[in-house]
């Protein structure tokens, strides 16, 4: 077993979440209640890593951020480092990779609150902030928390985005499916298998996670 | 006259033309009637902020909530206005009375107070904790109101309230919804499209028809005085039929309807064309022996009922009038006499 890869694996699918969900959050509000033009093109863009296969994704990104481009050049400028090969570039790479799994959700959870109920809100001498607050959130929760289950499971699992971008350096980008895939290419049965068995178990506790959200989310939230 | 608190003038060509200028005093309950679509809504939600039209000049007191040309505009949440939508509208993740006490600008122990006090007025003392998507129709209206209220606006907008509600229901609300008003001195304008409703609670009413208002008048004034068809349809009346005029003097006129001629003693509108028009209350069923003016034969064809009263139609020359049912209960082809009183016969602008 690669507890080091395990950790890498677990930390990548933290961090990507936690990024995803907060600037998700506000991107996902303006996208629902917002009519705009392009909004069908922003929507595409975002659904975009859902059909692209992940190692084009990874190879565009390696593409992008490789030292010699002028945005690899911009980020060493700025940051000292480059994202090639970095657990930085990982987490990046997820968030693409993530995006449509995190902000389909929250869209989905913003469009099914009426507008009339934010109206209702106003009229109530609640400041649109404080609508957000205590009406929307609250009632995007459930839509919130899938966002945030699926798109850890799905960063978790992240391989072709991860070989691309990242390699396979042990205790910086070597995460558990890659760790996974070395040990099939080493003949090492065994090994692969009781990670591979943790991914199973994984995936039933997460979509355990969602069901649960959701038929608790069925409860409360029907709309008067 | 009290002083006129809201002043509200209208204008807008998009997304339909509505065109209103509205004023109302002091703790004045003030109905607009009008079938959908004539805007009756939209005037209420552009008081409430949560309409924006090209072109309006909203007041309340000395507070100016939109002028157009000056491009102010105060958002919703600023205006003192409670409101009641069509919609219920509550809070789907708040109790009774956490959906109430959302809207209450007290904090603690008086917010406390406030809103035990709403509920009681209210009925609601029992489903304080309940959850909206738990309460019947009735309930879930009575939460929506006592919100409205928690307020503590001087003004109150309501939109079509009650109206999902089966009619008994919804007049117990709509007294309670008056006395409510009268204790908590509240000016309020409401929204309905029933006339009857109107009537019931309202010391004036605006009739609105294609985004224009026709006319704002007492109730009463607007029995005494329909002078408009559109009134008279409001009103529902059935009883109106297009005829000729013979002025014959300051106060009455022959009317020629039909090869009859029947008196009127009501004053006649300015107008080229005229309809007569009385509501089948007004109409008498007499003996056969009676000598008063407007008195003629009729025959029975059925009996109807309208607006829970049963009513008879009666033939007479070629049209058909409605008139109240006699005890006696006449079938069919029988012969009535009808008196019609020439200060009901109410001259109408076609």
């Amino acid at each position: 077993m690669d507890w080091l890869a395990l950790q890498i694996s677990l930390k990548l699918a933290l961090v990507s979440t936690l990024i995803l969900v907060l600037f998700g959050l506000p991107v996902a509000r303006i996208i629902s209640h917002r009519q705009f033009r392009g909004r069908a093109l922003v929507e595409s863009l975002i659904a975009m890593p859902l059909v692209l296969p992940p190692t084009v994704i990874g190879f565009y990104l390696l593409l992008l951020f490789n030292p010699d481009s002028l945005v690899g050049k911009w980020v060493f400028s700025v940051t000292g480092e480059q994202l090639v090969f970095r657990f930085s570039g990982l987490v990046v790479g997820s968030i693409v990779y993530s995006l449509p799994f995190a902000l389909q959700p929250m869209i989905r959870a913003f469009d099914a609150i009426p507008t009339h109920l934010r109206e209702a809100a106003w009229c109530s001498g609640l400041s649109p902030i404080r609508t957000f607050f205590k009406i929307e959130l609250i009632l995007a929760l459930p839509g919130i928390t899938t966002a945030a289950i699926l798109s850890f499971a799905h960063t978790l699992g992240e391989f072709g985005v991860v070989l691309m971008l990242g390699g396979n350096i042990p205790g910086e980008t070597r995460t558990l499916s890659i760790a996974i895939y070395d040990q099939v290419q080493m003949l090492n049965d065994a090994n692969a298998h009781k990670m591979s068995l943790l991914f199973v178990l994984l995936a039933l506790l997460i979509t355990m996670c969602i069901y649960i959200v959701s038929h608790q989310s069925n409860r409360p939230s029907k709309i008067v | 006259m009290k002083d006129t608190l809201l002043k509200c003038k209208i204008d807008q060509s998009r997304p339909f033309p509505l065109s209103v200028e509205l004023n109302c005093p002091a703790r004045e309950i003030h109905a607009v009637v009008g079938p959908s679509g004539s805007g009756k809504s939209t005037l209420l939600r552009s008081i409430a902020g949560i309409h924006r039209p090209d072109q309006a000049e909203i007041k309340w007191d000395k507070h100016i909530w939109q002028q157009s040309h000056q491009g102010l505009f105060l958002p919703p949440h600023k205006r003192l206005v409670g409101s009641l939508w069509q919609q219920y509208s509550l809070f789907p993740h708040l109790t009774v009375t956490q959906n109430i006490a959302i809207a209450s600008p007290w904090k603690h122990h008086r917010r406390r107070q406030q809103i035990n006090q709403l509920m009681q007025e209210l009925q609601l003392t029992e489903r304080a904790h309940a959850y909206p998507q738990a309460l019947s129709g009735g309930e879930q209206q009575r939460v929506a109101l006592a919100r409205a209220l928690a307020r503590r606006t001087p003004l109150l907008l309501l939109d079509e309230p009650f109206n999902a509600l089966d009619r008994p229901l919804r007049t117990d609300l709509l007294q309670m919804t008056r006395s409510l008003c009268q204790s908590h001195r509240l000016t309020v304008l409401w929204v309905t499209h029933d006339i009857e409703d109107a009537f019931l609670i309202s010391d004036r009413i605006s009739l609105l028809r294609k985004g224009q208002c026709m006319r704002t008048d007492s109730p009463e004034e607007l029995v005494r005085h329909p002078h408009d068809l559109y009134v008279i349809k409001q009103l529902g009346w059935q009883n109106y039929y297009e005829c000729e005029i013979e002025r014959i003097d300051h106060h009455s006129q022959k009317i020629f309807w039909q090869g009859l001629e029947l008196i009127s003693h009501c004053p006649l509108p300015d107008g080229y064309r005229f309809v007569w028009a009385t509501p089948a209350s007004a109409i008498q069923v007499v003996k056969s022996d009676c000598a008063k003016l407007n008195t003629f034969k009729a025959t029975v064809v059925c009996s109807e009922i309208h607006a829970r009263e049963k009513l008879l139609r009666v033939r007479l020359g070629e049209s058909e009038l409605l008139v109240p049912a006699p005890w006696s209960c006449p079938t069919p082809g029988e012969i009535l006499h009808i008196h019609l009183p020439p200060e009901q016969l109410y001259m109408v602008v076609y």
